[in-house]
């Protein structure tokens, strides 16, 4: 599961297919934006295949094989040329680079498709970090915040140091651990909207964590915790600032976070 | 126990509003999972060991028939019996039939799930058999009428002062008229009360955490001590076990025994771990004149066939429930039937069926906490996701749920009509969301909208930006 | 063969994918299946002698060494003291044990009168020193009910009785070229039990304490 001999980087500028994933496109561009930014600071260049929509989890987790398999063989057709795959989220990563293979048994030509991309795709913090080799990044952001670990990006991907090495290179940065950081924000996809209930005592319990830091700004690295997480914590009345890994580590967090409103 | 698993909602909106259901669960994280953790830290080997477990007990799965015959072989071998039933209710009848044979009338039990799992307390009672269970969480549900809540520590939604009162009122009947607060004190009053049904008992059934082929023997662990007596003092000692509980050698049974304290509890070692094989030699100074292992498959030899055959590893040391947020929230009861949990909600639809069960492999986030502690790498996540397949592919998905999955993968791939359309939708939404940042609420997501806001968008959509950032550069 | 165990046999054999089930097999074919396998065993760095008591003491157990097994009645005698316990114990009938000499005030009852027995001795078949549990084994002259009935337990170990492994247990056990004892009991602590809300409470149905007497052979 985790991937502890990443290959070398291929070419000293690489051609990145950005994964923008679904919730970014619609909800966040500017996470996107500093994706973009971010990668193409470490010399790459940036492509974003117009065919892509979403990685097809909804249908997967929902035993929709049949729609999910087409999605898959969607994404994996509009990023069939790229050196690297890249999208700032563990959760879509973590199927494109473990669960599309395993939709895969009975079609070899996918299958060996499927493959291939899994090796080719990165999310993006741990790309920067494990495959770009970058070490730092030359931004300011003042504030101190808390970091919570996405569960697909910390379990099935092994993110974990990455995000904390680099957030510490952030001027102005100071970073407080919350209790379980490694504990689910109670997102889960459909999950939160079937069982709501179960769903909002679990990002009450991640609200009530985060509370507790004294952090000013919660951050992490996937937008479906986010939302959630920053979602409970409006309606707590909670002000904590909520963004995604990537807007502060490009230095583009100037703008309102995640819920926030312009008064 | 009648399964109640359709009832999953009700029942863990109950469970969420019982404080001190949610105070006992809090104490999960600061007592099994820190113990957890610690202990497997402090073992080097512990990793690999769960490798090897896992590996180990795949090759036995592979082979699960010659394991379980030369296992019989050897119990027939040594004057024991082996029994043999298809599901919980010939388990019950042949359990029964010993016992009537045997002319017993009073029987003792250790805990074991799969007597849960088969009903057998309630079956021997309506035979006219008396039956006590002996470990103190499983007694205490005895007396107030309830299954097990998680599987290792049954009773783990009770308060003291619950148990007070249950002891209080069932032990007037043994001269004890002093109602009990402190712990001590209730052990002390259920260990008097105990001891006597231990000496008395003609028959004690217990489980088996493992069945060892090499020896013919089964493997109980208790910290209690009561499985031990149960299988000592009675003249009748009958093994309930399902089929997957076979293993070929000793060196198995160590293999798996590091693991499985030191998931369960974070103990390296329970107080007692126990041997028994076959009934007592001839001179040996006290045991059990009979031996009856009954062996129970009820839908396990399915199971080793099909795609839940990783389920077959599981040794019930209950670290995945002690993990599981979900479990952490609502507890043991909401899962509606015998096994909570993770766990559970693989195993419970395939014993009661999807339709009843459907809710538990759904009622996941995926978040793979489970998986993370599995001592033998059981892919939950994975397996609850077989569930979710087979739960559409039998059109058992609500339709609502069927044609909003159809409806979007449609537009998801017709990029053409998805992004202008989302491009639309998401500058309305950034629009109206713009002061508050958020909606309190939001037509067809009050799913989402009665527990938190829902965050409005920025505006444009990430494609329609970079469209125009394109045509700018080109 | 009952109907139950030639359908859950064929389930079986189909479920591994074997053409035809399989329903008797002789001696061999199960251990040539399962080969006695070599499984990972921890290691550790302290000596073996001081491992087994830290083991012990980190489960509420009680550890005295002793010299020799002329020590024995006196150390159980400083066991009655330390815990005012009533001079009255249950000796395990086996013969390790039948020669030792017990103060005057010590008495000795049989094991039968077991459901008073306040304290309750018997000779261990070994001690693991990876967990500190000590192995003891039923016989003629090894009641089983001895060590959960009691009150308070006490387990004779010698030194070279220690072995590494539960490991070792086995091929001990091996050794005696006949089927196992009936019952084969390793013991790692006093009783216990966490289930009233979850506050671990000792003596829930088996001893309350359990005491170590290891005789260490010359040294001390």
């Amino acid at each position: 599961m985790y991937d502890n001999n990443p290959p070398k980087v291929r070419t000293q500028k690489p051609v990145v297919g950005l994964f923008v994933t679904c919730l970014t496109d619609l909800y966040r561009p500017s996470v996107a934006l500093a994706a973009v930014k971010l990668l193409e600071d470490t010399g790459a260049t940036v492509k974003v295949p117009r065919a892509q929509t979403c990685c097809g989890q909804p249908a997967l987790n929902n035993g929709d094989l049949k729609h999910s398999r087409q999605i898959a063989r969607q994404v994996i057709d509009a990023f069939s040329g790229f050196d690297y795959v890249v999208g700032p989220s563990g959760s879509c990563m973590g199927t494109i680079k473990t669960h599309y293979v395993e939709q895969f048994k009975d079609d070899p030509e996918y299958l060996e498709k499927a493959e291939d991309l899994a090796a080719r795709s990165y999310e993006l913090v741990s790309f920067l970090t494990d495959i770009m080799g970058v070490k730092s990044v030359n931004t300011t952001f003042e504030g101190t915040v808390t970091y919570h670990d996405s569960c697909s990006g910390l379990r099935e991907l092994g993110i974990h140091k990455q995000p904390r090495k680099i957030l510490k290179t952030v001027k102005g940065l100071s970073l407080t651990e919350m209790h379980d950081s490694d504990v689910c924000c109670g997102f889960g996809g459909t999950f939160c909207v079937k069982y709501p209930e179960i769903s909002g005592r679990m990002a009450s319990a991640k609200c009530a964590n985060i509370r507790n830091t004294g952090a000013d700004t919660l951050l992490a690295g996937d937008l479906g915790c986010l939302l959630n997480i920053a979602g409970r914590l409006r309606r707590e009345g909670d002000q904590t600032r909520v963004f995604h890994i990537a807007e502060v580590l490009a230095g583009m967090a100037d703008c309102p976070g995640i819920a926030e409103g312009q008064e | 126990m009648q399964p109640r698993s359709r009832d999953f909602k009700a029942l863990s909106a109950k469970s969420m509003k019982d404080e001190s259901l949610q105070g006992a669960l809090r104490q999960l994280e600061t007592g099994f999972v820190r113990a957890r953790r610690d202990s497997a830290s402090a073992l080097p080997e512990f990793e690999a060991l769960r490798d090897q477990a896992r590996d180990r007990l795949d090759d036995v799965l592979a082979n699960l028939d010659i394991h379980l015959l030369a296992y019989e072989q050897k119990v027939k071998s040594q004057g024991g019996h082996v029994h043999w039933a298809r599901d919980g209710k010939e388990l019950c009848e042949i359990v029964s039939k010993i016992c009537h044979d045997a002319e017993a009338k009073k029987i003792i039990r250790g805990k074991s799930m799969i007597g849960e799992e088969a009903g057998l307390n309630e079956a021997l009672e309506s035979d006219g058999f008396e039956v006590m269970e002996t470990d103190l969480g499983e007694y205490i549900l005895q007396l107030s009428k309830e299954g097990p809540s998680h599987i290792i520590a049954p009773a783990i939604h009770k308060t003291k002062d619950e148990i007070s009162d249950l002891f209080h009122e069932a032990h007037k009947a043994h001269g004890l008229t002093e109602r009990q607060s402190e712990t001590s004190a209730l052990v002390a009053e259920a260990r008097q009360v105990l001891r006597q049904a231990f000496l008395n008992a003609d028959a004690g059934i217990t489980g088996a955490n493992f069945l060892i082929a090499e020896t013919g023997s089964n493997i109980i662990v208790t910290n209690e001590g009561n499985g031990d007596l149960s299988c000592t003092l009675p003249r009748v000692h009958i093994v309930t076990a399902a089929i997957d509980k076979v293993i070929p050698t000793l060196e198995d049974a160590s293999l798996l025994l590091r693991l499985l304290a030191r998931s369960a509890t974070g103990q390296e070692i329970t107080a007692y771990t126990t041997l028994s094989t076959g009934p007592k030699h001839p001179d040996d100074a006290d045991g059990p004149e009979e031996y009856h292992v009954v062996l129970i498959d009820n839908g396990r030899s399915e199971m080793l066939g099909n795609e839940f055959r990783e389920m077959l590893r599981c040794i019930r040391c209950g670290a995945c429930m002690n993990h599981c947020p979900v479990y952490g929230n609502i507890g043991g009861h909401a899962y509606g039937w015998v096994y909570p949990g993770p766990m559970g909600s693989v195993l419970t639809p395939l014993m009661v069926g999807l339709d009843e069960a459907g809710n538990l492999p759904n009622a996941c986030t995926l978040n793979g906490r489970c998986q993370d502690v599995c001592p033998v790498r059981i892919p939950l996540p994975g397996l609850l996701k077989a569930h979710r397949v087979r739960e559409f592919e039998s059109r058992l998905t609500s339709s609502l749920v069927r044609y909003g999955l159809a409806g979007w993968a449609w537009l998801a791939r017709n990029p053409v009509i998805y992004h202008p359309l989302m491009n639309v939708s998401m500058r309305v939404m950034a629009v109206l969301g713009r002061r508050r940042g958020a909606f309190r609420w939001m037509p067809f997501a009050s799913g989402w909208t009665d527990v938190r806001d829902l965050p409005a968008p920025q505006g444009s959509t990430f494609q329609s930006i970079w469209r125009k950032r394109e045509r700018g550069d080109s | 063969m009952s109907d139950a165990r030639s359908a859950i046999l064929e389930q079986v054999a189909r479920a591994v994918g074997r053409k035809n089930p399989v329903t008797q097999i002789n001696e061999n074919q199960g251990k040539q299946v399962a080969p006695k396998p070599q499984h990972i065993r921890p290691k550790w760095s302290e000596p073996d002698v001081e491992r087994f008591v830290q083991k012990l003491k980190n489960v509420q157990a009680t550890v005295e060494t002793v010299i020799s097994d002329t020590e024995i009645p006196a150390a159980v005698q400083r066991f009655l003291d330390n815990h005012n316990l009533p001079a009255k114990i249950s000796v395990s009938p086996d013969p390790r044990l039948a020669n030792l000499i017990w103060p005057d005030l010590v008495r000795v009852t049989s094991w039968q009168a077991r459901r008073e027995a306040v304290v309750g001795i018997a000779p261990a078949e070994a001690g693991v020193v990876e967990t500190g549990s000590v192995l003891l084994v039923s016989g003629q002259t090894g009641p089983t009910s001895l060590n959960f009935l009691s009150e308070n337990h006490i387990a004779i170990v010698h030194r070279e009785q220690l072995v590494a492994h539960m490991e070792d247990v086995w091929e001990l056990l091996r050794l005696r070229n006949e089927d196992l004892p009936r019952t084969v009991n390793f013991i790692t602590g006093p009783s216990k039990t966490a289930d009233i809300e979850q506050k671990i409470e000792y003596g829930a149905h088996g001893p309350k304490r359990f005491h170590v007497i290891l005789v260490d052979g010359k040294k001390n």
